[in-house]
C-alpha cells in the first residue's frame, strides 16, 4: 500500500488524474496526497489546463433548444423548495430515452417506406439514369468547387480570429462566413447525393428503398437502403454519420423472421460517407426491421443499445 | 449591468449570488462546447443532454467552490464535464471487452449546424487543438487520445498498447505539459 505521503511514487500519476485516467484507488490517493503537496498541486493545475484544452478539440454539436429551460425548471424546483438541492429526475431526455420502443420490436420498421417518398426516391433514380454519363463529370466538378469554397472558408475564418473584438467590423466577414459555408455545405451534399445516385444506377436493378434516420436534427445522419431485385442482397448507403469511436466500428443489424440478426460491420469516411453490401438469408420482403448500433470492432451477436440509425417509414 | 462583457470568473462570482441571468450567460458561452464534448464521446443524444444537464447545475449548485487563482474557469468546467462524462462511458463499457481501432477516428469529424460567427471561431479552435495535437510525438498523442476521449484508465492503455505502465504515465505527463505550452497562448478565450 503507497503512503499517500510519497511524492515520488504519486507525482507521475498526476497526468492520469487529470485526464481521469485513473483506477478509483489510484485516485484516492492522488487527492489525499494532493491536499498536503503544493508542488504537486501547481502541476495539477498545468495539467489540467492541457487536459481542458482537449474539448476544443471536437466539432460543435447544438444541444436541444428546450435544454436551457429544463435545467431552468430544475432551478425554480429548487429554489421555490418543491424539491430539495438533490438532482431532479432528468425530465425529457431520460424520459424519451427510457420509452424508446426497441428496434427490432417497432413496427415502424417495416421495410419499405411511405409511398410519397418511395416514388420520389425511384423517380430521382430514373432521371439520374438518364444524366448517369454525366454523373462523373459533374461530381468532379462540385468537388472542386467544394474544395475552392472551404478552402475560402478556411481563409475568412483565419482572419476572423486574428481581428479585434470589434463586432461591427466583424459582422461583415461573419456574414460572408455564413455565405461561404452555407454554399460549401450545399454543394458537399450535392457531391454526396450524386455519388449515392451514381453507384445505384449502375448497378443493376434495385427496388424497395427504406429510409434510415439518426435523429430529428437537420444534421442528423441519414441512409437508405436498397434491396436487390433478387431479394437475397441489398445496399446500405449512408451519409453524415461521425466516425465510430475508439474502439468501436458500426454494425448493420436486420430483423428475419423474429430473429434479430447481425450484418455487415462498415466504417464511414471523412465526409460520414459509406456504402455497405449486405447479403439476406432469404427473400427481402420477409424482413421487417433494421438498424445501424455502434459495436466493439470485430462486431457482436447482438446489437448494443448505441443506435446511430434505425429504420423509419419517415 | 451587461453581462456579456462580464469574464468567466465575475459571471461565477454572480451565480454564488444566485443571479440566475449570470448562469444564462455561462450556459449560452458554453453548452455547446459541454454538449459537443459529450456527444463525440458517448454518441447519444439522451445521454449528452443528461450530462450537459448535470454540469451546468453543478455550476448553479457548487460555484462557491471554485477558487479563483486555482484553476481556470473553463479548466474547471470542462474537467467537471469530462469527468462526468466518463462516468456515463464507463458505466455504459463496464464488463464489455473494448478495442482500440484507430485513435486518429478522433479528430476526423464534421462540425453540425451552428451559428456562422460560432462557427468561423470553433472551426478555428478546432484547427489549432488538432494541429497542436497532431505535433506532438505520437506514442504521447495515443495515450492521451485513448484516455481523454475513449475513457481509459492508465492501467487499460499499458495492457492494450503492451507497454509498461511507467511508460504510459511519463507519455501522459509529457504530452499534456507539451499541448498546454503550446495552446497557452492561442485559443479564444483568455483562460486558456
Amino acid at each position: 500500500m503507497i503512503d499517500p505521503r510519497n511524492h515520488e511514487a504519486i507525482s507521475p500519476d498526476l497526468a492520469g488524474y487529470a485526464l481521469d485516467a485513473l483506477d478509483d484507488d489510484v485516485r484516492a490517493l492522488v487527492e489525499a496526497h494532493l491536499e498536503g503537496c503544493e508542488d504537486c498541486a501547481a502541476e495539477l493545475e498545468e495539467l489540467l489546463e492541457g487536459a481542458a484544452a482537449l474539448a476544443f478539440a471536437v466539432p460543435l454539436v447544438i444541444p436541444p433548444a428546450d435544454l436551457q429551460d429544463r435545467i431552468s425548471a430544475i432551478i425554480d424546483g429548487s429554489v421555490e423548495g418543491t424539491t430539495s438541492d438533490q438532482p431532479t429526475p432528468f425530465t425529457t431526455a431520460t424520459t424519451d430515452r427510457n420509452r424508446r420502443i426497441p428496434w427490432y420490436a417497432s413496427p415502424r420498421l417495416a421495410w419499405g417506406v411511405s409511398s410519397a417518398l418511395a416514388a420520389a426516391f425511384i423517380g430521382v433514380i430514373a432521371v439520374a439514369g438518364v444524366v448517369g454519363t454525366r454523373l462523373n463529370d459533374r461530381v468532379d466538378e462540385l468537388s472542386a468547387q467544394v474544395s475552392d469554397q472551404e478552402q475560402s472558408v478556411n481563409a475568412v475564418s483565419a482572419s476572423i480570429t486574428t481581428m479585434e473584438r470589434d463586432v461591427a467590423v466583424a459582422q461583415v466577414e461573419f456574414q460572408q462566413v455564413s455565405q461561404l459555408q452555407q454554399s460549401a455545405d450545399t454543394l458537399s451534399q450535392q457531391v454526396n447525393d450524386l455519388r449515392w445516385l451514381q453507384y445505384v444506377t449502375s448497378a443493376g436493378s434495385w427496388s424497395m428503398p427504406s429510409f434510415f434516420s439518426g435523429g430529428e436534427q437537420p444534421q442528423a445522419p441519414q441512409g437508405v437502403l436498397i434491396a436487390h431485385a433478387s431479394g437475397n442482397k441489398a445496399i446500405l448507403m449512408i451519409n453524415g454519420l461521425a466516425p465510430a469511436p475508439v474502439g468501436s466500428i458500426y454494425q448493420v443489424w436486420l430483423t428475419y423472421e423474429g430473429h434479430v440478426i447481425p450484418g455487415s460491420t462498415f466504417t464511414v469516411d471523412q465526409n460520414g460517407y459509406a456504402v455497405v453490401n449486405l447479403d439476406l438469408l432469404g427473400d427481402a420482403t420477409e424482413y421487417i426491421g433494421a438498424s445501424v448500433t455502434v459495436e466493439p470492432v470485430g462486431g457482436s451477436q447482438t446489437p448494443s443499445e448505441f443506435i446511430v440509425l434505425i429504420g423509419s417509414d419517415q | 449591468m451587461e453581462y456579456i462583457e462580464l469574464t468567466d470568473e465575475a459571471l461565477l462570482a454572480q451565480i454564488v449570488d444566485r443571479d440566475r441571468l449570470a448562469l444564462e450567460c455561462l450556459y449560452q458561452r458554453y453548452s455547446t462546447r459541454v454538449f459537443s464534448l459529450s456527444y463525440r464521446m458517448l454518441l447519444d443524444q439522451g445521454a449528452c443532454e443528461e450530462v450537459t444537464q448535470d454540469v451546468f447545475l453543478n455550476v448553479w449548485r457548487r460555484a462557491a467552490s471554485y477558487k479563483q487563482g486555482r484553476g481556470k474557469f473553463t479548466t474547471w468546467l470542462f474537467g467537471i464535464a469530462h469527468h462526468r462524462t466518463i462516468d456515463e462511458l464507463r458505466k455504459r463499457t463496464r464488463g464489455k471487452q473494448r478495442s482500440v481501432e484507430n485513435v486518429d477516428d478522433h479528430l476526423n469529424l464534421q462540425s453540425a449546424d451552428i451559428l456562422p460567427a460560432d462557427a468561423a471561431v470553433a472551426n478555428s479552435e478546432y484547427a489549432i487543438v488538432r494541429k497542436a495535437l497532431l505535433e506532438l510525438p505520437e506514442a504521447q498523442r495515443i495515450v492521451i487520445e485513448m484516455s481523454y476521449f475513449g475513457g481509459f484508465t492508465q492501467a487499460e492503455i499499458s495492457d492494450k498498447l503492451d507497454q509498461p505502465l511507467g511508460t504510459v504515465k511519463t507519455r501522459m505527463r509529457l504530452g499534456l505539459k507539451k499541448l498546454r505550452a503550446a495552446l497557452a497562448s492561442t485559443l479564444r478565450t483568455p483562460e486558456l
